[in-house]
């Protein structure tokens, strides 16, 4: 089920809010969490019902592993083998369903066989859940974390605003709140600031991600076909998709905000204004938080960080995001975009290392030079987007050909694509994002509330912005029809 | 807070309760037949959409379905005399590809399996750049339950907007393009422009904007087996379940032939023709083309000094007049013919019709100078290289 889809809107949530609500006042609490488990498979089942076993099986044997774990933690041989054995079969699933095809595709081209899977379906959230789940069992291993109790570990596990495309969670950033008494109440303050972040991130989808869509798909789809875009083509189409998947995260992380909140959960944030990076070190820190925050705990810390010299924080770093884009997709074009952004992140270092040198400070820079690396900072990452979004390698080349050498072909995309371009660039680059204009009440757990200096009045609970938040939920209710379908679900 | 919450959730129920009982009360897509009010809402003007035509067969039993592109759906009539089962129903969807066709096929059999299928196939069916349209998804067609088609045509935005045209034009008292059978009525789509501009400019930017610049019918056209594959299965279902299919390559102006001559596509017109010829020759399916470079098809156009000439057998290239289109239903089911116009196909003559054919492109050329030159002149504006020999070095081998 999507959180942009009649269904969710208009059935699911608000009878999944009063179920929780009307259990949790008289004072069931399991009852409300057993409730929560039973709705949030139910979401995960209406995509598939056949993928529900899937999930089941993992949180059986993640839990069962992550008692183990706990039972052991005084016997480190054991539990390092317990720990090996939950992560690689982890692991083995999540690559036998996400990267099979891949590499049983890329072993017949390099040795002409004829190996043959089948087409086997990616089941959705596959790998949050499995993230997740892995987190869990390092932190199991560590001794952070023990669940005893199936249900709570269930709901850790399928807490529905962030079992599909995340944000990533913690057992100890969520297992804490739902033990709170207070959630099993209504508020209305939960429920005002839940429903505008939701309000807000629906627009953010439906009206602008799915809007600029239309600009972006088209030049892909050309370039796809062989057919090379004009040089104003190619520019707005990757300008538009940069947008486009901006908005569509963006706007997916506030609903999955929002509706945690609704229930008084806040999740961590996922997403901070990651186009206002002034260089790809802070891009990592804005865009996916809590994919960055794993791979650097799990993936990038392990391999030995920059614990071990210059070149080995680079050969790691470069490791991490070529796995990081091999996540996101089983395709050569992922695979590039994350070299590419290893690569970015190398030269970042090495410039950071050259003014340190100088012993310049970092923390210091002029207004022009904040902007002309925030410049630069967005081009890298727009280029990067092409071979994220291209069909295959050849149709990137061809796009990035055509951004980078003028030709006088014509344009063929309307020319109102470039004012709408504009405009959610300055959004993009000049507004307050969703927790900056909410920052008093707290919308994620880990955001500040201290006072900034933001563009927009802040959010303030008067009928003047409930007026503004019930008009961008209808208008992006109405263009639900558009065909759309959230980008980061087939991560 | 509990004011807000108060103010947000009565202002959105209002906002969409009052939009859906627009859209249910003025109805474009005939989904809810609550009420019609002359003036208001009593002419419909989607019914040629996906939406309305899934409604239509899923609500009607017709016992003749005529599918196929905005061609079919412009030119053949639902009312021809020649029709034996009936009722009958077009069927027919602009810039169908064969998956789409396959795909509605399934759909309208499962609701109420037709006896006949008058089947229009074009090239463009098996574009490879062909992919569904839109809306498709929102309609019946994709899978979607009643259900779910009916809260999206209550709560959506192109349902409002196209209640808001609805309304408009019952006011001006502006009659629907579409027939109840779903036929699309080419004397009202085509009246505008004709009109304003004359016939024969609606036929250069037809051809231009249509097939000459669009990036994905002819400029680009990839030949998709697959398609094939969509239509195999369409001739083998109605095989088995005994519905008496008829697939009609339908009538295009000559000009659009040459068209596809000088953009390269006569390699895959005869391969399409080839390849329909070899899967329906199993089920003895008849298959009728015609397309040709004489006769009817061969209509000269109007001079440009002179726009309020019309032409008796055309309103574009592409479209034909349903007066042509009652030619074909003719020719295809009854034995009388008023003249040679079409051919039965058949695997054994099929070799040396096509030589007849292209032989006959030079006759045409020579007795239509003015207006090939006129296409060529467009053709090379838009950076075709013309090649007035196309056929000389033609054999079967090329294919």
């Amino acid at each position: 089920m999507l959180f942009n889809s009649y269904e969710f809107i208009f059935f699911f949530l608000p009878t999944v809010l009063f179920v929780f609500f009307a259990i949790g006042k008289r004072g069931h609490f399991s009852t409300a969490m057993a409730w929560l488990v039973v709705a949030s498979l139910f979401f995960y089942a209406w995509w598939n019902p056949a993928y529900l076993g899937l999930i089941l099986t993992s949180i059986l044997f993640n839990y069962a592993i992550g008692k183990a774990l706990s039972q052991h933690v005084q016997q480190p041989h054991i539990m390092r083998i317990i720990l090996c054995l939950g992560i690689s079969i982890n692991l083995g699933i999540l690559g036998y369903y996400k990267y099979a095809n891949f590499f049983i595709d890329t072993t017949n081209q390099i040795f002409h066989t004829h190996m043959d899977v089948g087409s086997v379906l990616l089941p959705l959230a596959i790998s949050f859940f499995t993230f997740q789940q892995i987190a869990y069992l390092i932190d199991a291993s560590r001794g952070e974390v023990k669940e005893y109790n199936f249900l709570h570990y269930c709901l850790f596990v399928t807490f529905f605003p962030q079992l599909i495309a995340g944000p990533i969670v913690h057992h100890k950033e969520m297992m804490p709140q739902f033990a709170k008494r207070s959630i099993y109440s209504m508020k209305y303050s939960n429920l005002a600031i839940g429903l505008s972040i939701f309000s807000i991130g629906l627009f953010k989808k439906v009206i602008l991600a799915d809007g600029i869509a239309t600009y972006a798909s088209p030049v892909f789809n050309s370039a796809a076909a062989g057919v090379a875009p004009s040089f104003a083509d190619a520019w707005v189409g990757a300008l538009a998709y940069t947008l486009q998947l901006y908005f569509d995260f963006s706007g997916y992380c506030d609903m999955a905000i929002g509706i945690s909140r609704m229930f008084g959960i806040r999740l961590p944030l996922n997403f901070h204004s990651p186009y206002k990076a002034n260089n790809i070190i802070d891009f990592w820190r804005r865009w996916h938080m809590t994919l960055s925050r794993f791979l650097r705990d799990y993936l990038y810390f392990p391999l030995g960080g920059n614990r071990k010299g210059t070149t080995r924080r680079y050969i790691n770093l470069m490791i991490t995001m070529v796995l990081g884009g091999l996540w996101h997709g089983a395709g050569w074009t992922f695979i590039l975009w994350g070299a590419l952004h290893g690569f970015f992140l190398m030269v970042n270092h090495a410039w950071h290392g050259v003014r340190r040198a100088f012993q310049h400070d970092l923390s210091k820079s002029s207004c022009t030079g904040r902007l002309i690396s925030r410049l630069i900072t967005f081009l890298a990452v727009v280029i990067a987007w092409v071979f994220f979004r291209a069909e295959d390698l050849a149709s990137a080349v061809l796009i990035i050909q055509s951004m980078f050498v003028f030709h006088s072909a014509a344009m063929t995309l309307p020319k109102d694509s470039i004012a709408y371009t504009g405009i959610l660039l300055a959004i993009v680059w000049f507004f307050p994002n969703t927790q900056e204009w909410l920052h008093r009440y707290r919308p994620a757990f880990n955001y500040p509330n201290h006072k900034q200096k933001v563009l927009l009045p802040t959010w303030r609970a008067s009928r003047a912005t409930a007026i503004l938040m019930a008009c961008a939920a209808f208008i992006s209710i109405l263009y639900l029809t558009r065909d759309s379908e959230f980008l980061y679900f087939n991560f | 807070m509990h004011r807000f919450v108060q103010t947000f959730l009565t202002l959105l129920i209002t906002l969409i309760g009052v939009t859906a009982a627009i859209n249910a009360f003025i109805d474009p897509y005939e989904q809810f037949h609550f009420t019609s009010v002359d003036g208001i809402n009593s002419e419909k003007y989607n019914g040629g959409s996906r939406i309305s035509k899934s409604i239509k067969v899923t609500t009607h039993q017709f016992s003749t379905l005529i599918m196929g592109t905005s061609r079919a759906e412009i030119g053949f009539s639902t009312s021809h005399l020649a029709w034996q089962e009936r009722p009958v129903y077009n069927l027919s969807l602009n810039a169908a590809s064969m998956d789409e066709v396959y795909k509605v096929f399934q759909y309208a059999r499962a609701q109420h399996s037709p006896k006949v299928l008058f089947l229009s196939v074009d090239l463009l069916m098996f574009n490879r750049h062909n992919k569904l349209p839109i809306d498709f998804e929102r309609s019946l067609f994709s899978g979607i339950s009643p259900f779910h088609s009916a809260i999206q045509s209550l709560l959506g935005f192109d349902t409002l907007n196209q209640s808001r045209k609805t309304f408009r034009r019952n006011i001006k008292g502006i009659k629907s393009y579409y027939t109840p059978s779903g036929q699309r009525i080419g004397q009202y789509v085509f009246k505008k422009p004709i009109t304003k501009y004359g016939q024969r400019a609606l036929f250069w930017n037809a051809l231009t904007s249509q097939y000459i610049q669009n990036t994905f019918t002819y400029k680009n056209f990839v030949f998709d087996p697959k398609k094939m594959l969509a239509l195999k299965n369409i001739i083998h279902i109605c095989y088995k379940e005994h519905i008496k299919l008829y697939i009609i390559i339908p009538p295009i102006h000559a000009l659009q032939l040459e068209t596809m001559v000088q953009m390269n596509l006569w390699h895959d017109f005869e391969r399409m023709l080839r390849d329909i010829l070899s899967i329906a020759q199993h089920t003895n399916t008849p298959v009728y083309d015609f397309t040709s470079w004489e006769g009817i098809n061969a209509e000269s156009l109007p001079h440009p000094q002179d726009i309020h000439k019309h032409m008796t057998w055309y309103w574009e290239a592409s479209h034909f007049k349903e007066t042509l289109g009652n030619k074909v239903i003719k020719a295809v089911l009854t034995d009388k013919k008023e003249e040679a116009f079409g051919l039965l196909l058949n695997t054994q003559h099929i070799d040396a019709y096509l030589k007849q054919k292209r032989s006959s492109r030079a006759l045409y050329l020579k007795r239509h100078q003015y207006d090939i030159q006129s296409l060529w002149r467009l053709l090379q504006k838009h950076g075709v290289s013309i090649n007035p020999t196309p056929f000389e070095h033609y054999s079967q081998n090329t294919l």
